[in-house]
């Protein structure tokens, strides 16, 4: 179906709609299936794109919307040609995950995902929400979901809310009483809303401007929408100290602690490009102190699928870790493991002790960007 | 099991063809109204005289029954295009990526036949090269009907389907600059013509396909994805709710199964 026929092409409405009189033809815009492709073109997280493929049930309710335009960077994130990606496309929509209608679907191994739209003024004591669906449902044992906002430079502030997915969002009441959690923004301010989960659900992101202007003003907002899993125990977790040439995504440091009864565990986590020249490590303070004879510390490494590869490095418990240069004090690196390649450190160790293991972007990553990674950490005993 | 039959022209009758281009109507970005060059595009020769032979390289090798493609020599397509333009090009942009190769083919189909008339549909992939860019028309398509008997063009049309974008074109604003930018619009009619059409109509053929049936055929020569079963609007507003089957669509800027984006 071509676009201009549609009446998505905003320069042609006009010259077509004349030609069609002219000629004595019509388009009938109110067909169902003309309405459910011209919804699903103003659906999701983002719109414009000069091919859509959407997927529509037999009641001619949207399914599932790909854009032509996102096609190759949906691809690199999920790691799959663009056959296996379509397919799965195709699958997801018909297993009614909604891909591409502004659900966002997080799971282990794409555990964020970014989503761009716009919030305007209602009318006073009202409420107009922008809605993103996000499900977590993947991550079983529950765990953080943190929701970083940047509002867009235009006049307009807004409010995010977020609310369980079975609560019904009032469009007359003055402010929400039933939400989770909630941010205040002004034009250009960067937020963020963090809430922790004990068992994978549903949420909704509610995003509204303020009705108490005067003004109507429509304004855009950024949102990275991000799940770190609950860990298994014994893992304590700690926030970083706040750095301000660190982008305002907050890696968790983690403590392993290893011993004979448990002498294996997993983890899983993100890392964050740091820029050309510099180190922004994800630390996991590893135990090995029941080791007293000493032993083998094996830690095999999958790295997830966003476009940034991975550097990781061992160091001893006390080093303080670099921020900028080649980690020269490091006990055992490997470098550079790319998008859904594994690899493995290993190091042996006279006597039980702590270690650090450090997990940070390539340097030739963009800033800022994260991935995530797997790491089981063993010891093979003396 | 069709019959097959040979055709032929007496190859030094002399064909006059009359070239039309209408000033286009309409695009997406302007293009007709900013680019001199697609605002005051005219064909280029209004009138021109052709021995037959030029129709011959429409023409198969061997004897075909109906509804058998077979490729058009270029040589011929080509002198004709050049009544519509000088520049013709039937290899179509040197920076097409693999995947478009498909893009490119003559292809002709013997549509319909009886003792005194032979009815051929063809389709054909052009672009015309411009002072300051590209003008890539959705296709060329037409009828060479030939009189069997007297071994001459009957009717010879070859034209622009009135699609509602039906061109495409790229336009090099600065000469210093790599890469040009992209439009598509609609030209309501570009077209050669000779002879009357009327001579075709209400003949009783001996053997005939629908002119759908044919168009389907040849664009098989042409495109992959013209193998999937597309139904229309109408028909799958019917069959979904019928066959409780969902629904894949593609809604797209530039049609599919033509060169117009």
């Amino acid at each position: 179906m071509a676009n201009s026929e549609l009446g998505r092409i905003q320069s042609l409405r006009e010259p077509i709609a004349k030609r069609r009189e002219r000629e004595g033809k019509t388009f009938d815009t109110s067909h169902p299936l003309v309405q459910a492709m011209i919804k699903g073109a103003k659906t999701g997280s983002k719109k414009g794109s000069p091919v859509d493929c959407f997927v529509i049930s037999p009641d001619f309710e949207l399914m599932g919307r790909q854009m032509v335009n996102e096609l190759r960077k949906d691809c690199e994130r999920r790691g799959l040609s663009r056959r296996e990606y379509y397919l799965t496309f195709l699958k997801e929509a018909l297993e009614g995950k909604a891909p591409g209608l502004g659900n966002i679907v997080l799971t282990r191994e794409h555990p964020w995902q970014s989503v761009s739209d716009l919030f305007r003024t209602p009318k006073a004591g009202y409420q107009d929400w922008t809605v993103v669906t996000i499900d977590t449902t993947a991550f079983e044992k529950g765990g953080a979901l943190t929701i970083d906002i940047e509002i867009g430079r235009e006049e307009g502030e807004a409010a995010f809310y977020l609310f369980d997915d079975d609560t019904e969002l009032s469009t007359t009441e003055g402010a929400p009483k039933d939400m989770l959690t909630w941010v205040w923004g002004e034009p250009d301010d960067t937020r963020q809303i963090t809430h922790r989960f004990d068992r994978g659900q549903l949420f909704k992101l509610g995003v509204t401007g303020h009705w108490a202007r005067d003004e109507p003003c429509i304004n855009a907002f950024r949102t990275k929408i991000s799940v770190v899993e609950n860990e298994k125990e014994p893992l304590e977790e700690k926030r970083p100290e706040s750095n301000e040439d660190i982008p305002e995504v907050p890696l968790s440091e983690l403590s392993v602690l290893l011993n004979s009864a448990e002498p294996s565990q997993e983890i899983l986590d993100v890392f964050r490009s740091p820029g050309e020249g510099y180190q922004d490590y994800t630390v996991v303070n590893i135990d090995t102190t029941a080791f007293e004879g000493g032993g083998t510390l094996i830690i095999d490494v999958h790295v997830g699928s966003a476009d940034i590869s991975g550097s990781f490095d061992l160091f001893d418990g006390d080093t303080e870790l670099p921020t900028e240069g080649y980690p020269t004090d490091a006990l055992s690196s490997m470098w550079g493991i790319r998008p859904h390649q594994a690899g493995q450190i290993r190091h042996l160790f006279a006597r039980g002790k702590v270690f650090k293991f450090g997990a940070t972007g390539d340097w030739d990553g963009e800033k800022g960007r994260t991935n995530a990674f797997q790491a089981k950490i063993s010891v093979e005993e003396n | 099991m069709t019959d097959k039959i040979t055709l032929n022209l007496d190859r030094d009758a002399q064909v006059s063809v009359k070239g039309f281009i209408a000033p286009i109507e309409y695009t997406s970005y302007n293009f007709h109204v900013e680019w001199d060059t697609l605002a005051n595009l005219r064909v280029a020769e209004p009138e021109k005289q052709y021995p037959a032979s030029i129709f011959s390289d429409f023409l198969p090798k061997e004897a075909v029954s109906v509804g058998t493609p077979w490729e058009i020599e270029h040589a011929g397509a080509l002198e004709l295009l050049k009544q519509l333009h000088p520049k013709p090009s039937l290899g179509m942009r040197a920076e097409l990526p693999p995947h478009k190769t498909e893009s490119q083919g003559l292809w002709a189909c013997l549509r319909a036949y009886n003792a005194e008339f032979a009815d051929v549909v063809f389709r054909i992939h052009a672009q015309f090269d411009l002072k300051d860019g590209w003008l890539t028309p959705s296709q060329f398509t037409g009828h060479l009907v030939i009189d069997r008997v007297k071994r001459s063009v009957a009717f010879f049309e070859m034209y622009v389907p009135k699609g509602t974008i039906n061109f495409g074109a790229k336009w090099k604003i600065d000469p210093d600059e790599e890469g040009h930018i992209t439009d598509s619009g609609f030209c309501p009619q570009m077209k050669l013509h000779a002879g009357i059409e009327d001579v075709v109509q209400n003949i009783e053929f001996t053997e005939s396909i629908t002119q759908t049936e044919v168009a389907h055929k040849v664009s098989l020569c042409f495109y992959k994805s013209r193998h999937i079963n597309w139904v229309s609007l109408e028909e799958a507003l019917q069959m979904a709710p019928a066959q409780q089957k969902p629904i894949h669509a593609i809604s797209i800027d530039g049609p599919l199964l033509d060169e117009a984006c």
